[in-house]
C-alpha cells in the first residue's frame, strides 16, 4: 500500500497541530462557533444529536493491520469502545469529546491517517472496488490511480470551496463493485482497441434528493491524462455549478441541465488548455505509484486444495455455507478473497467494537499479508487468504462475530446511523434493520431468497444508498412521526438503476412485515429458483409487489 | 398546545443542553424552562447566543405537556431528549460486557 513520504507526514502532523490550536482558541473564546465550525468540519468533526462525531478517512478503504490497531486503540481510549464503517469506506467515532479530537488526529498521523476530506464542499475520500488488485475480472489495479487522485485532490486550493461536496469512485473490474454510476465522477479503468490503458469517465451521477445515473461523458481518457481530465471536469463544474441553491449545486444537476454532450464539450475545451501542462502524468509517475501496490509474494499453490475439499464435503455445514456465500475466487491459484460480515444480529449494521478491530488486525497479519479493506457495503475484506487456511480462519471469524454467511443477502443490510445519531436524519434506520435482521435471520429462508440488497437511509441524503438497493427504505418525517417509503428495483452494480417508490409511506412497525410480503411475493413470482429478485422485478414491474404490500388479502 | 423552550449542544462533548429558568444548562428536558409563546422564548434564545463558551448553536424547540411531562413534538427531538443512554440501550451496547468500562 502507499507509504507516506516526508511531505505527506509533515502535512498531517501540521494539520493536527493546527487543529489543536484551533480547539484551544474555541474553548477559551477566541473563536466563535461560526468561526470554528468550518475548521472542525474540515477535520471531519460534526455535531450530531447527542455528541460530536469524527469521520476518519480511509482512502479507497485500504488499511494495514497497524492502522487497524491504532483505530482500535483510539476507539477504546477516546470513544465508547465501538465505531462505525460508513458507505464511503470511512470510520465514524460517535462520542469523542472536543478536547480529545486533537489527540485523536495526532494518533492518526502516527499511522499515516487523518480526517481530511470527510466533510465540506471539497473532493471527498475516494472510494474503490474492495477486491482491487485481486479481482479476476480486473483490467488493472485501480488503487494507484486512486492514490494519484488522492494526492492531487488533498488541499487542492482551487477545489476547497466547490459549489457542493464531490465524490469519486474508481473501479478496475468488469463488474461494478464500487457503485461508480451514482458518484459525481465514476471512473472505470479500460483498454482501448489498441490495448492501451485509459479511463471511461462517468460524470453527474448521485443519490440524495435528486438521484441520477451518471452518463459516460468520455469513453476513453488516456492513462497519462487522468489527473488533467479530472481537473478539467472539476474546473468546469466550479465555474458553472450553482451556488445559489444547495439543492441544485451538485454536478449532477449541471450535467443534466447542460446535457452530457454539451457538458463534455466544455470539459474538452478546458482539457485542451491544460492537458500538456504540469498535470500531465509521465510513465515514471504511474510506475512509481504502481510499485506501492505490487502484489504480495504469493506461494505457488495448487488451486484445488485437498483440505478444503474435505471440509466442504464433510459435515461442517456452517463452514460450507460461509464458504459458498462469503468467499470469492481469487486470481492467484490457491488463494481466496474472504468477505468479513459486519452484519449480525448482535450489532447495528457496520458497527465494530475495538476488540473486534484488534482481532481483525491480528487475523490480517496471520492470514492476509497484514491488509484489510473496508467496503462501501460496510463490511471488511481479506484479499489474500490461502485456501488451505480457510477452515482455520472461519473458526476465528466465527469467534469474533465476522462469519455470518450473509454476504450479498437480505440481512447484509446497508444502513446509515439514522435518527439514533444523525442530526440530519428524519427517522431511525438501525431499529428497522434490527427488525428485518431478526425476521430474516433464519438462514434457510435467507438461502431461499438468493442475492438481495436491502439498503436503508434515515433521510433523503441517502447515506444508506436506498436508491440503489434492490429493496430500498427511506425514512421520512410525517408530522413529527417516523415513516418509511419502500422503493424497489434499484441497483448499484454494472446494471445500475434507481429504485421506484412503491406506494404510501409506512409506519415504523409496518416496514418489516411489508418487506417480508415483498420477499414472499418474489418467491412466488420468480420464473425459476435461480431468477434473482432484481430480474423478477424488472420482468414484472411494481404492480404485483404493490398488491402484496398494500392489498395482501387480494394478492 | 405548542409550548417553547431553548436547546443547544454542550461545547465540551456535544451533549444535549436545555436552558433552565435560572439560566443554567441542563441535560434533562424536564428541568427546562418552558414558555407559552415563541415571543416569550425569543429573549432567552438571544441570551443563549451569548453562551458560546458553554454551548453551540442554540435554537427554539417546540414541545407540549403530556400528563405533566414536557414532550418534544418531533421524533428527532424526542430521541435527543431521551439521551444517549436510551440510544445505547436501544442499540444493544449496554448489554455488551466488553464495553461496560466505556459505555454510559
Amino acid at each position: 500500500m502507499y507509504q507516506y513520504d516526508a511531505f505527506d507526514q509533515r502535512l498531517v502532523e501540521e494539520r493536527a497541530a493546527q487543529f489543536r490550536d484551533q480547539v484551544v482558541r474555541r474553548i477559551d473564546g477566541r473563536l466563535t462557533e461560526d468561526e470554528f465550525k468550518p475548521l472542525r468540519l474540515q477535520n471531519g468533526l460534526y455535531m450530531q444529536l447527542h455528541a460530536y462525531m469524527l469521520r476518519i478517512a480511509i482512502p479507497y478503504g485500504l488499511l494495514s493491520s497497524t492502522q487497524m490497531r491504532a483505530l482500535a486503540e483510539i476507539t477504546r481510549e477516546y470513544d465508547k469502545g465501538y465505531a462505525h464503517w460508513t458507505t464511503r469506506q470511512n470510520l465514524q467515532l460517535n462520542w469523542p469529546r472536543l478536547e480529545d479530537v486533537p489527540k485523536i488526529l495526532e494518533a492518526l498521523a502516527k499511522v499515516q491517517m487523518h480526517a481530511i476530506q470527510t466533510s465540506g464542499n471539497c473532493i471527498r475520500n475516494i472510494t474503490s472496488d474492495p477486491y482491487a488488485g485481486v479481482a479476476a475480472d480486473e483490467v488493472a489495479d485501480p488503487r494507484p490511480y486512486c492514490e494519484l487522485l488522492r494526492q492531487w485532490s488533498t488541499f487542492h486550493p482551487e477545489f476547497a470551496f466547490l459549489p457542493r461536496k464531490f465524490k469519486f469512485a474508481v473501479t478496475g473490474g468488469a463488474e461494478d463493485r464500487a457503485a461508480i454510476a451514482v458518484h459525481d465522477i465514476g471512473i472505470r479503468v479500460v483498454r482501448n482497441d489498441a490495448g492501451e490503458l485509459g479511463f471511461s469517465f462517468l460524470v453527474g451521477g448521485g443519490q440524495g434528493r435528486t438521484p441520477l445515473i451518471a452518463p459516460v461523458i468520455r469513453e476513453f481518457v488516456p492513462e497519462l491524462d487522468l489527473v488533467s481530465y479530472a481537473e478539467a471536469v472539476l474546473r468546469t463544474y466550479n465555474r458553472l455549478g450553482r451556488r445559489d441553491n444547495k439543492y441544485k449545486a451538485r454536478i449532477k444537476i449541471l450535467v443534466k441541465q447542460e446535457g452530457p454532450e454539451a457538458f463534455a464539450r466544455q470539459v474538452d475545451e478546458e482539457h485542451a488548455r491544460i492537458k500538456d501542462g504540469p498535470l500531465k502524468l509521465t510513465r515514471e509517475d504511474v510506475d512509481a505509484f504502481r510499485r506501492f501496490f505490487r502484489p504480495p509474494i504469493y506461494e505457488v499453490l495448487p488451486d484445488d486444495e485437498p483440505a478444503l475439499a474435505g471440509a466442504l464435503l464433510g459435515k461442517q455445514r456452517g463452514f460450507s455455507r460461509w464458504f459458498a456465500q462469503n468467499v470469492v475466487e481469487h486470481r492467484q491459484p490457491g488463494y481466496a478473497i474472504v468477505n468479513l460480515s459486519c452484519k449480525s444480529k448482535d450489532l447495528p449494521p457496520g458497527d465494530v467494537t475495538a476488540d473486534q478491530m484488534d482481532a481483525v488486525a491480528d487475523l490480517a497479519d496471520r492470514y492476509s499479508f497484514g491488509g484489510v479493506v473496508v467496503t462501501h457495503r460496510q463490511n471488511l475484506v481479506f484479499t489474500d487468504v490461502r485456501k488451505r487456511d480457510l477452515p482455520a480462519l472461519y473458526a476465528e471469524l466465527l469467534e469474533h462475530g465476522f462469519a455470518t454467511p450473509n454476504f450479498g443477502k437480505l440481512t447484509d443490510i446497508i444502513c446509515c446511523p439514522g435518527l439514533d445519531y444523525c442530526a440530519l436524519a428524519n427517522a431511525r434506520s438501525i431499529s428497522v434493520a434490527a427488525e428485518l435482521t431478526a425476521r430474516f435471520d433464519e438462514l434457510s429462508q435467507v438461502y431461499d431468497v438468493g442475492d438481495l440488497h436491502l439498503n436503508i437511509s434515515g433521510c433523503i441524503n441517502a447515506c444508506g444508498h436506498h436508491h440503489v438497493g434492490h429493496i430500498g427504505i427511506l425514512g421520512i418525517d410525517k408530522n413529527g412521526v417516523e415513516h418509511y417509503q419502500l422503493m424497489l428495483g434499484g441497483s448499484s452494480g454494472t446494471d445500475a438503476s434507481l429504485g421506484r417508490v412503491l406506494g404510501r409511506a409506512l409506519t415504523h412497525d409496518e416496514v418489516a412485515p411489508a418487506v417480508e410480503r415483498v420477499v414472499l411475493a418474489y418467491l412466488s413470482l420468480r420464473a425459476t429458483d435461480e431468477e434473482p429478485f432484481l430480474e423478477t422485478y424488472r420482468r414484472l414491474g411494481p404492480m404485483p409487489f404493490k398488491e402484496a404490500v398494500y392489498e395482501p388479502h387480494h394478492a | 398546545m405548542t409550548l417553547w423552550t431553548v436547546t443547544a449542544n454542550h461545547l465540551s462533548d456535544g451533549s444535549v443542553a436545555y436552558l433552565r429558568a435560572d439560566r443554567a444548562w441542563t441535560q434533562d428536558l424536564q428541568h427546562a424552562w418552558v414558555g407559552a409563546t415563541e415571543a416569550d422564548a425569543a429573549p432567552l434564545l438571544a441570551w443563549a447566543r451569548g453562551q458560546e463558551h458553554l454551548i453551540c448553536d442554540p435554537y427554539l424547540l417546540e414541545v407540549s405537556r403530556d400528563a405533566g411531562r414536557v414532550v418534544p413534538l418531533s421524533a428527532r427531538e424526542r430521541i435527543r431528549a431521551e439521551g444517549p443512554e436510551a440510544t445505547l440501550a436501544r442499540l444493544g451496547y449496554e448489554r455488551r460486557p466488553e464495553l461496560q468500562r466505556k459505555v454510559g
